[in-house]
C-alpha cells in the first residue's frame, strides 16, 4: 500500500465516522421531535380527561344541590309555612297572646326566609342566569343579618366570566365562608374581588384562629382546589398564627375581557 | 505556529462569548467552562513557548492538559446526569480513565512522551458519555426543547470532535513512524475543521438560552 493510500483510508474513515455521528445526531433529533409531539398529545389528552372528570363531578354536585334546594323549598318550606299559618290562626283565636308565641311566630318567619334564601342559592336552574356579585351580596346580607359575624365585600361590579364559571367561583367562596364560620371562629371576614387585564384576584381574609386545625387535604379544601383547577387558576392559603387568608387567581379569557370592556 | 494561532483564536472567540454570557449560563456550574477554556489557551501557548525556546519536547504539558480535559468533561457529564445509574457510570468511566492514564505514564511511555493511548481511551469514553447524555435527553418524559439546552450543544460539539479525531489519533504512531503525513498537513486540516465545529457548537451552547428566548 502506498503512503497516500493509507492516508486516504484514514481520511475516508474519519469522514465516514463524522457522517455516521451526524446521521446518529439527526436520527436522535427526529426521534426526539416525534417523542415531544407524542408527550404533548398525551398531556393534552390527560388535561382534557381531567377537565371532563372535574366537570362531571361539578355537574353531579350541582344536581345534588339542586335536588336538595327543591326538597328544602317544596317539602320542608311548605311544612314550615303550614306550621306558621296554624300558629297564626291559634294566635288570632287566643284573647291574650303569650309573648313566647309571638316570638316563636317571628322566629319561624325568619327561619322560613332563611330556608328560602338557602334553597335559592343552591338551586342550579335559578343559577343559570347567575351573577356572582349579586348573589354573593345576598348571601353576605343573609349572614350579616344573623349578627354572628360581619362580612365586608368589595368588588368591581361585573366580572369578565361566563355564568357557569361564576357559579363555580361562587361555590369556592361559599366553601371558604363556611370554613371561616365553622372552624375559625372569625368575627370579621373580608372578601375582595379585583379584575386585571389577564387575571381575576379573589382574596378572602378573616380574623379567626387560623386554619391550623383544618387539613389542606380535607374534602372542603380539595373541592376548592378542584374547582379552581377547573377554572384554570390557582388557590393558596396563608395561615399565620391569627387569622387566615385565601388567595385565588383566575385567568381571564380574551373574549370575556373584550366582552366585559364593551359592556362597561 | 499557524495552526496554534488558528486554534487559539477559535478558543479565544469561544471564551469571549462565554464571558459575555457568563451570568446567563445555565446551569450555573457551566461557568467553570470559561476557566477551562482559559486553561486550554494557556496550555496551547505554554506548549508552543516551551518547545520554541527550550527546543525540547512539550509532550508533558499536553499530558497534563489531557488529564485535566477528560476529567473536566467527565465532571460536566456527571453534573448533568439526573439518573443515579448514569452518574455511577460516569464515576466508573472517570476511574477507569485515571487508572489507564497512570498505567501508561508509569509503566509504558513515561511522563515526557505524549500519552496517545490515554488520549484515545479518553476520547472513546467521552464519546460514550455523549451517547449516554443523548439517551438520557431523548428518553426524558417531559417535552424538551433541546435547542435551548447549553449542554446539548456542548455534547454535540464533543461528539463530533472526538469522533472526528479518533481514527487519526489511534494511528498517530503508525503515521509518524512511516512519515505518512509529512509536515502534519492532513492533521492540521482535520483539527482546524473539528475545532471550528466544536468551539462553534460550544459558542451556540453558551448563547442558546438567550438566542431561543428572543426567537420564541
Amino acid at each position: 500500500m502506498e503512503k497516500n493510500d493509507v492516508m486516504f483510508a484514514i481520511i475516508f474513515a474519519t469522514v465516514v465516522l463524522v457522517l455516521l455521528a451526524g446521521f446518529l445526531f439527526f436520527f436522535f433529533l427526529k426521534y426526539r421531535y416525534r417523542s415531544n409531539e407524542y408527550i404533548k398529545e398525551r398531556e393534552i389528552m390527560k388535561k382534557t380527561f381531567e377537565q371532563t372528570l372535574l366537570q362531571s363531578q361539578i355537574e353531579v354536585q350541582e344536581a345534588t344541590f339542586s335536588a336538595l334546594g327543591k326538597e328544602l323549598h317544596d317539602n320542608i318550606g311548605q311544612l314550615l309555612s303550614s306550621t306558621k299559618m296554624l300558629l297564626g290562626i291559634t294566635q288570632r283565636n287566643l284573647k291574650d297572646t303569650p309573648e313566647t308565641l309571638t316570638i316563636a311566630v317571628e322566629t319561624l318567619g325568619k327561619a322560613i326566609n332563611e330556608l328560602r334564601a338557602l334553597s335559592k342559592s343552591i338551586d342550579k336552574e335559578w343559577l343559570d342566569q347567575f351573577d356572582l356579585v349579586e348573589n354573593l351580596s345576598t348571601e353576605i346580607t343573609r349572614i350579616n343579618n344573623a349578627k354572628m359575624l360581619q362580612i365586608q365585600f368589595s368588588h368591581p361590579g361585573r366580572l369578565p366570566m361566563k355564568a357557569e364559571e361564576q357559579i363555580i367561583l361562587f361555590r369556592i367562596i361559599q366553601e371558604a365562608l363556611q370554613n371561616a364560620i365553622k372552624h375559625s371562629e372569625a368575627q370579621n371576614i373580608r372578601i375582595e374581588i379585583a379584575t386585571q387585564t389577564q387575571n381575576i384576584l379573589v382574596t378572602i381574609t378573616d380574623d379567626g384562629k387560623g386554619l391550623g386545625s383544618i387539613s389542606t387535604d380535607g374534602l372542603g379544601m380539595r373541592n376548592m382546589k378542584q374547582r379552581t383547577k377547573l377554572l384554570g387558576g390557582n388557590i393558596t392559603w396563608s395561615m399565620p398564627t391569627r387569622g387566615s387568608s385565601i388567595n385565588i387567581q383566575l385567568p381571564v379569557k380574551e373574549e370575556e375581557y373584550e366582552n366585559f370592556n364593551r359592556h362597561r | 505556529m499557524e495552526s496554534l494561532i488558528t486554534g487559539c483564536v477559535l478558543i479565544l472567540v469561544c471564551m469571549v462569548i462565554s464571558i459575555l454570557f457568563y451570568n446567563q449560563l445555565e446551569p450555573k456550574w457551566l461557568k467553570v467552562f470559561t476557566w477551562f477554556l482559559l486553561f486550554t489557551i494557556l496550555s496551547q501557548v505554554a506548549g508552543f513557548v516551551y518547545s520554541f525556546y527550550s527546543k525540547k519536547s512539550n509532550h508533558f504539558i499536553f499530558n497534563i492538559y489531557i488529564l485535566v480535559q477528560f476529567i473536566f468533561y467527565f465532571g460536566i457529564f456527571y453534573k448533568t446526569f439526573q439518573s443515579k445509574k448514569f452518574k455511577l457510570t460516569t464515576l466508573f468511566i472517570t476511574l477507569a480513565f485515571l487508572v489507564y492514564y497512570w498505567y501508561i505514564i508509569i509503566f509504558e511511555t513515561g511522563f515526557y512522551v505524549f500519552n496517545s493511548a490515554g488520549n484515545s481511551v479518553g476520547s472513546v469514553l467521552t464519546i460514550f458519555c455523549c451517547l449516554l447524555y443523548f439517551v438520557s435527553l431523548f428518553s426524558s418524559e417531559i417535552v424538551v426543547n433541546y435547542f435551548r439546552i447549553s449542554m446539548f450543544w456542548i455534547a454535540t460539539g464533543l461528539l463530533f470532535f472526538f469522533v472526528g479525531n479518533f481514527i487519526y489519533l489511534t494511528f498517530i504512531g503508525y503515521i509518524v513512524n512511516h512519515n505518512l503525513d509529512s509536515g502534519g498537513n492532513f492533521y492540521r486540516y482535520i483539527m482546524v475543521t473539528l475545532n471550528l465545529l466544536m468551539y462553534g457548537l460550544f459558542s451556540i451552547g453558551f448563547i442558546s438560552n438567550q438566542l431561543w428566548k428572543k426567537t420564541m
